[in-house]
């Protein structure tokens, strides 16, 4: 797949400006035959090449080119239009080539360099750095532009086809993971695995048109809604195109380049990527004539403004905030404050983009689990605060009344009886959460909370000592709080220790970190330097904004503190230590884990109880159905490890356990999982940790099966929550898991018992169940399971009775489309039914019933466990081939299942005779 | 009933019993010609299906429409391709709009049908439609 972002940035308008530090300009010159037509003159429209703003230039190749690291001069040959490409070497006076074939294999050697005496090879003048184009097989090779050279206009855009890099028309995706600021850290990778597995890709998916004349376009397109898709028209320039009459078709002027997105999202991410984040503002709308900008923007406006208003009259659950917010996720903050009259007491838009809209989706968010997961709501969190502050900016112009606003909400509105600023403190994840908090300070040190003598500190914040336990003296608290923070080999360290009391005060006590004893594992005696404790029985208690003065904050903090930061900030500050901490033992050896799993229950924990909470959210079917996924991060091969919430919460049960080789292991794994969701960046450590320690739960799967029976025992959990958890660890592990498992695991279970998807999805691990499988999931055939009354009715002659069908033991038919199946079938007999009237109706539907021919010829073509079956299609009549079809499919399935085959199955023979003496 | 609808409903059932040669202006037999055979069937008999009043009363039948979009087990990705090879059926056989409102995510009756008319088709397809099971549809133990 091409990375069509090069058109983003082609299109940018600001690609020019001074200010964008876009001064380097390196061209990719494809060398085919018109750069050869053309004399090899680079800049030539006629050749193709890639415009590259910036250096080193290689930085952002990765992905569509390999660099070709060849010591020796570039040569080609042509033939026509094919040119292909050798590199020349000259050594002792004796000339070879070498095929680019050759030289990009990783072991070229001596025997690659022939001396082709039959070619004609033709030097090439650019020899500077070449680059190899894998999908459209062209090297391209750099060429350094001079500013001179920049050949672009002002009032319109250049427009060159060639300029493209070879894109061509066709469907393409947009890559707008990476552009919203995406790392290559964990929790990125996570996230982008999951938005190219869902349905991500198709929000993504841009349709680009493009006419071949070069010409002067208008900088910004038209904007279009054709039958419900966005369309863009780049069109071109109606007065600078003096060479060229522009055709007129279909009612309008040819337009240079089109562009329609599937989806609305699509549209959204791509004017972020192409306009707002380079710096255009939906607001410029002045900005001269002949841009066409002003309609351009008025239509964006429009059609994000419809959106959000059928989304918000479409809100029927809590859940609908997720597609709200959404779109709020790609629109540019200046568009809330756009024209203002949003914010004016109007009746139609005040409500949908208003203040009271921005808290109405505040308070929507924190129902549900706040992750990054799917959408990002972490991110769009953040930016909806952010709204507000600009809303607020626009009713008053004083600073501090706008901050206090914010506060003063954030402290008085409440979510199960936390404050939302706390609400929010325990929501966010990794960099959010250090976002948040910094927010959060920002906003403070501009309101009248960064005043001591604050109403709200009254009664909040007060000195006690330790030894008073009822806190019955209560004195002033200190202004100044002794703390320092130190950073030594990796680790944090502070000299106290910040908790939350039950009115969400923060409670700060001298103390040396528990991680001090880490350091004494690991370091031993040399640790003690590290420790700091100071002699003291005092406890300040602060509101979470006080304003505490800090003796000396430094850039050793794990969040960077200020000489006077709220509480919170500190607390926030202790908090990322600590993960940083859990993550840089991690890192630096596995078995300290085990040490660390020594604190034992780690569902006590902060973050896994938080992941419990989101694991709950979705068991309910609340959210994303039934599953919760866990992407792991593996080096190569991006295998995605899936974990539904009631495993986490299952194991979670049976954390806790005594100190055994398997409850060591399960601890260390719930570990791992909740490193993956806090990406903490230790991409091989958390999949290989969590790989080894689901392999040895499931080495131990005794222990783990006697746990999981004590737990069905108990009816905290039932039969099928049990086998799902055995399944997913154990697929986890790398336990190689197929069909056969879980059929010989669960041979009496009835296929009736078993939700479709995971039917759907036993059949697909194998070849000859996963066509059926496929077509159920699209439809084309339908799986129905019948109780045994329901099935016989369904499936009657009206001549036939019930029990007649009874007798001939009947336990599955094939009519049109659909497959039936009793309920009560055992699931190693019904998936091979299953495959046998799948066969079936994919067979009728593809019209093999009714067409002789093309049946016996079809499966005349079947070899079979090694043997052609053309010789018995020969012998059978059309009704015996089409069951032969179906028995061959559920003979494949038996036996990659590895199910015993009953007599008529034992071989081929046996098979094809019972046909025959069954079947007319 | 109207005659157009009779016809549609006359190509259904000569197309889906192998007992009858269909006519030459069978509309199934056209769109056969121009698209997939297999996606012709199986979207038309996933249609004749839900006006068949003997699949009525199985486990996921719902009269006000036959649904396309199936969360529980189809992805986003597969819908797209189903919903658009319903468009491309639609597209070949635009009688189906007779009887049929092709939607984003379901197939409804088409809005000018009465609630008698909905009868009548039901009725129809039950006498009309009666094709013996051949013994390779079952499967016995």
């Amino acid at each position: 797949m091409e990375n069509i972002n090069l058109l983003t940035t082609y299109l940018n308008p600001k690609k020019y400006d001074a200010s964008s530090g876009y001064r380097d300009i390196h061209y990719l010159i494809r060398i085919d035959s018109d750069f050869l037509d053309e004399e090899q003159f680079s800049f030539s429209k006629n050749v193709t090449k890639i415009l590259r703003y910036g250096s080193p230039i290689a930085e952002d190749l990765a992905g569509g080119f390999l660099p070709v690291n060849i010591q020796y001069p570039l040569v080609v040959t042509r033939n026509g239009d094919e040119v292909e490409y050798y590199f020349k070497r000259i050594r002792n006076g004796i000339t070879t080539y070498v095929s680019l074939e050759d030289a990009l294999l990783p072991n070229t050697n001596e025997s690659h360099f022939l001396p082709y005496n039959d070619l004609t090879f033709i030097p090439i003048a650019l020899q500077h750095l070449h680059y190899y184009h894998p999908e459209q097989q062209k090297i391209y090779s750099v060429e350094i532009a001079m500013p001179e050279i920049r050949v672009f206009g002002h009032k319109a855009m250049d427009y060159n086809p060639k300029d493209l890099g070879g894109l061509t028309n066709g469907e393409y995706e947009l890559d707008y993971k990476n552009a919203s600021g995406y790392t290559n850290a964990v929790s990125d990778q996570i996230l982008g695995m999951l938005e190219q597995g869902s349905k991500a890709n198709l929000l993504r998916k841009i349709n680009i048109n493009l006419y071949e004349q070069a010409a002067k376009i208008y900088w910004y397109p038209k904007i279009v809604v054709e039958q419900g898709k966005i369309a863009l028209y780049y069109e071109y320039h109606r007065i600078l195109n003096d060479d060229f009459e522009i055709p007129f078709t279909d009612g309008r002027f040819q337009h240079a380049i089109k562009l329609t997105f599937n989806h609305i999202e699509g549209f959204l991410a791509f004017m972020e990527l192409t306009y707002f984040r380079n710096g255009v503002s939906p607001l410029d709308l002045w900005e001269g004539s002949g841009f066409r900008k002003r309609d351009c923007f008025k239509k964006y406006i429009e059609i994000v403004t419809k959106e959000l208003e059928n989304r918000v009259n479409n809100f029927k659950s809590k859940f609908s905030i997720t597609g709200i917010l959404a779109i709020i996720y790609y629109i540019p903050l200046d568009f809330f404050i756009k024209e203002q009259n949003l914010f004016r007491q109007q009746k139609d838009r005040n409500t949908i983009l208003g203040e009271q809209f921005i808290w109405f989706a505040i308070d929507s968010v924190l129902k549900i689990p706040i992750t990054n997961i799917t959408v990002n709501v972490e991110d769009i969190t953040l930016k909806l605060f952010e709204i507000l502050q600009f809303i607020q900016q626009y009713k008053n112009t004083e600073n501090k009344q706008k901050n206090d606003y914010l506060l003063d909400q954030l402290l008085s509105k409440t979510f199960e009886g936390k404050s939302y600023l706390l609400n929010f403190y325990h929501k966010m994840n990794t960099n959010n959460f250090v976002r948040y908090n910094h927010f959060i300070y920002k906003i403070w040190r501009k309101s009248s909370y960064f005043k001591r003598d604050h109403e709200v500190y009254k009664n909040s914040s007060y000195f006690t000592k330790l030894t008073d336990k009822d806190q019955k003296e209560k004195k002033k608290p200190w202004k100044m709080l002794p703390y320092t923070a130190d950073k030594t080999i990796g680790f944090y360290t502070s000299n106290i220790d910040a908790e939350f009391d039950e009115n969400d005060n923060i409670v700060f006590t001298p103390d040396a970190h528990w991680f001090s004893d880490i350091f004494t594992l690991f370091y031993g005696e040399k640790a003690r330097g590290i420790r700091a404790y100071i002699e003291g029985d005092w406890q300040i208690t602060y509101h979470p904004l006080y304003p505490v003065s800090l003796p000396n904050p430094s850039d050793k903090d794990a969040i960077r503190l200020q000489k006077i930061s709220p509480a919170l900030l500190i607390k926030a500050s202790e908090d990322k230590g600590f993960w940083n901490n859990v993550g840089t033992a991690a890192s630096y050896t596995f078995d300290i884990l085990t040490s660390l799993s020594g604190f034992g229950n780690l569902a006590k924990f902060r973050h896994l109880a938080r992941l419990a909470d989101a694991a709950g959210y979705v068991k309910n079917g609340i959210r994303l159905k039934n599953t919760f996924y866990v992407y792991k991060a593996a080096k190569g091969a991006a295998a995605a490890i899936e974990i539904s919430s009631g495993t986490i919460n299952i194991l979670l049960k049976i954390t806790g356990l005594e100190d055994t080789e398997f409850g060591k292991a399960l601890t260390n794994f719930l570990f791992w999982l909740e490193m993956l969701t806090l990406s903490v960046d230790l991409t091989d450590a958390i999949s290989g940790g969590l790989k080894l320690n689901a392999k040895i739960i499931s080495k131990e799967s005794d222990l783990l099966a006697k746990k999981l029976d004590e737990l069905v025992a108990a009816k905290q959990i039932d039969e099928a929550d049990r086998a799902r958890v055995i399944k997913e660890v154990e697929e986890i592990g790398g336990v190689r898991y197929k069909i056969d498992n879980f059929i010989a695991r669960n041979p009496k279970r009835k296929i009736g018992a078993i939700r479709k998807n995971d039917i759907l999805k036993e059949l697909k691990t194998t070849i000859s169940g996963e066509k059926v499988a496929l077509a159920i999931q699209k439809k084309e055939i339908k799986l129905i399971r019948l109780d045994e009354e329901e099935f016989y009715k369904t499936i009657k002659k009206p001549s036939e009775t019930i029990e007649s069908l009874k007798k001939d033991k009947v336990v599955a038919s094939q009519i049109k489309d659909k497959i039936y199946i009793r309920n009560d079938s055992p699931v190693n007999k019904a998936f091979g039914e299953i495959v046998h009237e799948g066969q079936h109706a994919l067979d009728e539907l593809a019209g093999l019933f009714d067409d002789s021919v093309a049946l016996r010829q079809q499966t005349s073509q079947i070899t079979h466990d090694g043997i052609s079956m053309k010789s018995y299609v020969d012998k059978m009549t059309d009704g015996q081939v089409i069951e032969l079809r179906a028995r061959i499919a559920e003979r494949e399935f038996l036996l990659e299942a590895k199910v015993a085959l009953d007599e008529n199955y034992n071989s081929v023979a046996a098979m094809v005779s019972f046909i025959l003496k069954e079947y007319k | 009933m109207d005659l157009k609808i009779q016809k549609l409903l006359t190509d259904m059932i000569d197309n889906f019993d192998y007992r009858v040669v269909a006519k030459p202006d069978n509309s199934l037999i056209r769109a056969k010609k121009e698209i997939e055979i297999s996606v012709v069937n199986s979207r038309v008999v996933a249609l004749f299906g839900w006006i068949d009043p003997r699949e009525h009363n199985l486990p996921d039948f719902n009269p006000n429409k036959y649904v396309i979009y199936e969360r529980d087990f189809m992805s986003q990705e597969v819908f797209e391709e189903v919903s658009g090879e319903f468009k491309l059926v639609f597209e070949k056989i635009p009688e189906l709009n007779y009887i049929f409102k092709l939607k984003e995510e379901h197939v409804e009756f088409n809005s000018s049908l009465s609630k008698n008319d909905i009868e009548e088709i039901y009725e129809f397809v039950k006498t009309n439609y009666n094709v013996p099971i051949r013994d390779f549809q079952r499967r016995t133990r």
